[in-house]
């Protein structure tokens, strides 16, 4: 196993497949609870991490978007990794000013990611 | 002897499993590393013991890049057998990650047959655990909810019981003062996430089998294999903890060798170290699955009966008596034969282990005076 790949087959993919498939050793009941985990805990660290950027609270965003990157990387979602590593940077530097945006393309980046798993049967 | 065998295996089976997937995109390195490990594989005396194994490691290592796949999945096939069918003492590994994903993935990918994984999401429950079980390796991640992961590491380290424990850190910082940090610590191995699932396996599983190995070493009798007097110790504490919590009946036995310095005398010294390795085979034969025993100091054996009662115990060691006695030393010339005498004493659990010790010397002294070649129960 290497690094994540930016995608798989397309260059567009947001979940690297093969990293997916090759972590949970091919075993599709696993990677299907896998995916039942991290979406649902995803789903519910968007909102505190939306609500933490709306009130300032700069370590609670880094804190939270820190936990979405592991996770994030560890499922190969490549399309949600670069943004929570980006929330994680503003929250170490005390910067959130342009988190709106950022939170933004989370919302829409996880949506894509739900539905591309779903239309794998994973989800 | 068997579960370092086996994590050997599993770890052998990981590295395998990473290089038959490499096949593709990287043949000639994996060819390489495939022949590596098998050659590596016929090093370990366990698998030279298994012909079935050793062959194929040998068919591996000899064959021509062609066939090399085949070869390599019938090795893979082999040692997930013998994995699976080997009687063995489980391991457990502790994982202490609040992201469910990995706590979920971490025990799909390291769960086997040799290991049972435990979860924790926060410090607090990883050491509630750590209190409460015999934990071989632990699996942490710095970001915890409720404490720093560095605190962790350092409570474990100066803990007396998880000072030598193997701890993998995981860490989603990308800081190399962190990662020195963790390894001034203690840390034996430093992942960054996203985590590489197959190395860590690996590392897992070798890990497991050198600490096996070490602990083996370093609790063993080097002579008799037998249990050294510090890991029984150990052993009749565990026993003993359980016992009380199920209250059930405990009882300990102390055996010493009857005219031993008579045989030293007369055969030689390596007659003698032969007489304590058949007497540890006898007694490894004899006793069930759950008693223990070790080698207490020169030709003194100290035997743990958790769940009898000091009858039963008498039993168990007038068979074991029975059967040493019917074994010839020295066939050739001047024959002889061995017996001891033995102290036995039901303990109440929850007794020191030199007080309960005592109680079964004093029983062995009588058996002593009263002739040797007899087992005494204390009244």
């Amino acid at each position: 196993m290497s690094s994540v790949n930016s995608a798989s087959g397309t260059d567009d993919s947001p979940v690297d497949m093969d990293w997916l498939t090759e972590c949970t050793d091919g075993d599709v009941d696993a990677m299907k609870t896998m995916v039942d985990l991290y979406l649902t805990r995803t789903s519910s660290l968007i909102v505190e991490l939306n609500a933490a950027a709306a009130a300032n609270q700069v370590n609670e965003v880094r804190r939270i978007a820190h936990a979405c990157v592991g996770s994030s990387g560890t499922c190969g979602m490549v399309a949600m990794v670069p943004l929570f590593k980006s929330l994680e940077k503003m929250g170490a530097a005390g910067k959130l000013e342009n988190t709106s945006e950022i939170m933004a393309r989370v919302g829409v980046e996880f949506e894509r990611t739900k539905k591309f798993l779903a239309a794998k049967a994973l989800s | 002897m068997k579960t370092d065998f086996l994590n050997g295996l599993a770890a052998f089976n990981s590295a395998i499993a990473a290089a038959r997937r490499s096949l593709v995109k990287r043949p000639e390195d994996s060819v390489a590393s495939l022949r590596r490990i098998a050659r590596v594989m016929l090093g370990v005396p366990a698998v030279c013991d298994s012909p079935e194994l050793a062959k194929a490691c040998h068919a591996v290592v000899g064959a021509d890049t062609a066939k090399l796949p085949e070869l390599v999945a019938t090795l893979a096939e082999i040692a997930t057998r013998i994995c699976a069918e080997l009687p063995f003492e489980r391991v457990v590994v502790l994982i202490v990650d609040d992201d469910p994903v990995i706590g979920h993935l971490l025990k799909v990918r390291l769960k086997s047959a040799t290991r049972e994984i435990l979860v924790a999401g926060t410090a607090a429950e990883a050491f509630e655990i750590i209190h409460h079980r015999l934990i071989s390796l632990v699996i942490l991640d710095l970001g915890l909810p409720d404490r720093d992961g560095r605190d962790v590491l350092a409570e474990i380290r100066l803990s007396g019981t998880g000072a030598a424990l193997p701890v993998l850190v995981l860490s989603a910082v990308e800081d190399p003062h962190i990662k020195t940090e963790c390894f001034a610590l203690g840390a034996d191995e430093y992942f960054e996430k996203p985590v590489d699932i197959e190395m860590l396996t690996t590392a897992v599983s070798a890990k497991l089998q050198r600490i096996a190995e070490i602990n083996r070493k370093l609790g063993h009798d080097p002579l008799t294999g037998a249990l050294n007097r510090l890991s029984f110790s150990e052993m009749f504490v565990r026993n003993s903890a359980l016992m009380s919590r199920t209250e059930d009946s405990l009882t300990i036995a102390l055996l010493d060798l009857d005219h031993f310095k008579s045989v030293n005398d007369t055969y030689g010294h390596a007659m003698g170290d032969d007489v304590l390795c058949r007497v540890t085979e006898v007694l490894e034969q004899g006793l069930r699955k759950s008693d223990s025993f070790g080698r207490w100091g020169g030709e003194e054996f100290v035997v743990l009966f958790p769940g009898t009662d000091g009858k039963g115990a008498v039993r168990s060691l007038q068979k074991i008596a029975d059967d040493l006695r019917k074994i010839e030393f020295n066939p050739d010339s001047r024959k002889f034969n061995v017996t001891f005498s033995a102290g036995v004493s039901q303990i109440v659990p929850g007794t020191p282990v030199q007080a309960a010790v005592a109680a079964a010397d004093i029983q062995l002294y009588k058996a002593k005076n009263t002739g040797r070649n007899r087992i005494v129960l204390q009244p």
